[in-house]
């Protein structure tokens, strides 16, 4: 199956558009990135992506199938979205947590199947939360909160994981945390990522093709190695940078000296 | 169903149980033997089948109302502190019947629930289209503003009308003196509409404590699955008013404690909540009974003084997520 968008036009208020006829196609299997200044318009495209906002104009297709044909459980158990900072409520635990993520497997009484139980021990597993199962994610660490909600998108069983800037809030040994953690997932079951990053650094080093979006149009996409050279992290995020090769060529680091 | 779910649920039937026995066994009479209440319910005479009875039915349909309502309106709009009497739908049935009681006088009687009831849906109806497509918290301050110009009203017109305020006045504290078998046929379907309903929708509005983008993440149809919560808890709500009048704080404390008991699963708090709305508003009604008689106090009243010092239990505790 393939995500594409398709000469997407969209604004909330009328006469201001957010989203300028902007296409793109998600490489399957990958990790995918979505860069670029405050109010480009990735955060849009990546709730477009996944129908939480209707376009004005143009559409979402997945394997040549306009996503507004999609039904609502259809679509859930296609796409996981992972939204910016949830939060859960007070007593609720991690497992219950995940449990939500078979919702739209479950009939109209909500029965627990085999399968379900098998998926939620798989998605704890996964993320390395079975020993804090009956916790409260209220009392986890801000790491320990966003894997739950992780394994709560990888419960729902989906070929594709949609995340809007899941390193907000975390510290640096968090943050890597979670981006490795989405590296092995995309490695061991081939799911396709699309994640808004902030960090030039997390697109670079985690993500094997990275769209670069500037006010509401594509701006460039490419491999790591293509966008993060000077010209183009100048351009993009206005600043002057200094790009290192680090261990490998395809991965540059992006170290972003001054203002323009 | 967890196993401390069940022993919890069993406990508060047998409190409800046990409150409706004494309920039926004291009353403004002598004290009444087990087996004397039991003998005249079979034989269908006395005070027991004629009065206490149907007033005790009454007292936990309406509770179980109001209870039920206050839940799905606090999963509707994730907010613990939303209940029928804040969001202005028991202020709406108040005010129709206020207005029916003073212009209509000895004649309003017989229609008074209809009338209630209408304005309760009245209410309703504004407050969803103002704010609809809103926020929750738009939806909550339209039904706060609503609830706060409908309770202005009624002052108004219980001053202006000062002296055939009386009756309205006791409708309004809530009240189950004189409520019989007909009360009782009036809200049964109401009572079956709403338990069936919320049993139907408890699953599918379990992922609304996530907020309202993850539940459509979830594959939930915000556009269904809202305005049937606000139907049926209005309905809760508006055939609890239009029997009891406006019984306040069960819709807001009993859902809170089934919460509590229950965790955050519907499919199990529903059921908790309507129990628990039962024996609290029979406990209230029974309790103001018995405590003076033959004068009575008004079950709206010890519900309040009931459910007051509830909350400062919880401010004190520090065990709370308002």
């Amino acid at each position: 199956m393939s995500l594409e968008a398709r000469d997407l036009w969209f604004s909330y208020r009328p006469g201001v558009p957010i989203l300028q006829g902007l296409s793109v196609l998600v490489p399957q299997g990958k990790i995918t990135a979505l860069i670029g200044r405050n109010g480009c318009g990735k955060s849009t495209l990546l709730k477009l992506m996944n129908r939480l906002l209707e376009p004005d104009s143009g559409g979402v297709f997945v394997a040549g199938r306009d996503l507004r044909t999609f039904g609502t459980k259809e679509l859930a158990q296609t796409m996981a979205h992972l939204t910016q900072s949830p939060t859960a409520p007070a007593g609720l635990t991690v497992k219950e947590l995940v449990e939500f993520g078979r919702h739209p497997y479950r009939g109209f009484l909500g029965r627990a199947t085999a399968r379900d139980r098998e998926v939620v021990e798989w998605a704890l597993e996964q993320t390395a939360l079975v020993e804090l199962a009956e916790r409260e994610v209220e009392t986890l660490s801000g790491g320990q909160r966003q894997r739950a909600w992780i394994a709560m998108a990888l419960a729902q069983d989906t070929e594709y994981l949609l995340l809007d800037e899941p390193t907000t809030y975390l510290d640096i040994a968090h943050q890597l945390e979670v981006l490795e953690l989405l590296g092995q997932l995309n490695e061991s079951s081939g799911k396709t990522i699309i994640m808004v990053v902030h960090d030039p650094n997390h697109a670079s080093q985690y993500a094997h093709h990275v769209v670069c979006l500037a006010e509401g149009k594509l701006l460039r996409e490419g491999t790591p190695a293509e966008i993060f050279t000077n010209a183009h992290v100048e351009e993009l995020f206005g600043v002057i940078p200094q790009i290192f090769p680090g261990s490998s060529p395809e991965k540059p680091w992006c170290v972003p000296l001054r203002t323009r | 169903m967890k196993r401390q779910f069940v022993f919890r649920f069993v406990g508060v039937l047998s409190l409800l149980a046990l409150t409706l026995v004494l309920s039926l066994s004291f009353g403004a009479t002598d004290a009444l033997s087990p087996g004397a209440v039991v003998d005249q319910i079979l034989t269908g005479q006395g005070v027991v089948y004629l009065f206490r009875l149907p007033r005790a039915l009454t007292a936990m349909m309406v509770g179980l109302c109001f209870a039920i309502s206050g839940l799905l309106l606090q999963s509707l709009t994730r907010n613990p502190l939303a209940s029928p009497d804040l969001l202005g739908v028991t202020a709406g049935g108040g005010l129709a019947t206020v207005i029916a009681i003073l212009v209509g006088g000895a004649l309003a009687g017989s229609y008074i629930t209809w009338i209630a009831f209408l304005g309760a849906s009245v209410v309703a109806a504004i407050i969803w289209v103002l704010g609809r497509g809103a926020s929750a918290q738009r939806f909550i301050l339209t039904g706060v503003a609503l609830s706060a110009l409908a309770h202005a009203v009624i002052t108004l017109l219980l001053v202006t009308y000062a002296p055939s305020a009386a009756e309205a006045m006791i409708w309004l504290k809530g009240s189950l003196f004189g409520r019989g078998w007909v009360h009782v046929k009036l809200l049964l379907p109401w009572v079956g509409f709403v338990c069936l309903g919320g049993v139907a929708v408890a699953y599918q509005a379990n992922p609304l404590i996530l907020g309202p983008t993850v539940a459509t993440t979830l594959g939930i149809r915000l556009s269904v699955l809202r305005p049937c919560l606000w139907l049926l808890s209005v309905a809760g709500a508006a055939a609890a008013v239009a029997v009891s009048g406006t019984i306040g704080f069960v819709g807001l404390i009993v859902p809170h404690v089934a919460r509590r008991l229950a965790g955050p699963d519907l499919r199990v708090s529903i059921p908790f909540s309507g129990l628990l709305g039962a024996f609290f508003v029979l406990l209230a009604d029974t309790v103001g009974r018995v405590l003076s008689p033959p004068l009575e106090i008004p079950a709206g009243l010890i519900c309040a003084f009931l459910g007051a010092p509830y909350f400062g239990y919880l401010l004190v505790k520090g065990k709370t997520d308002i």
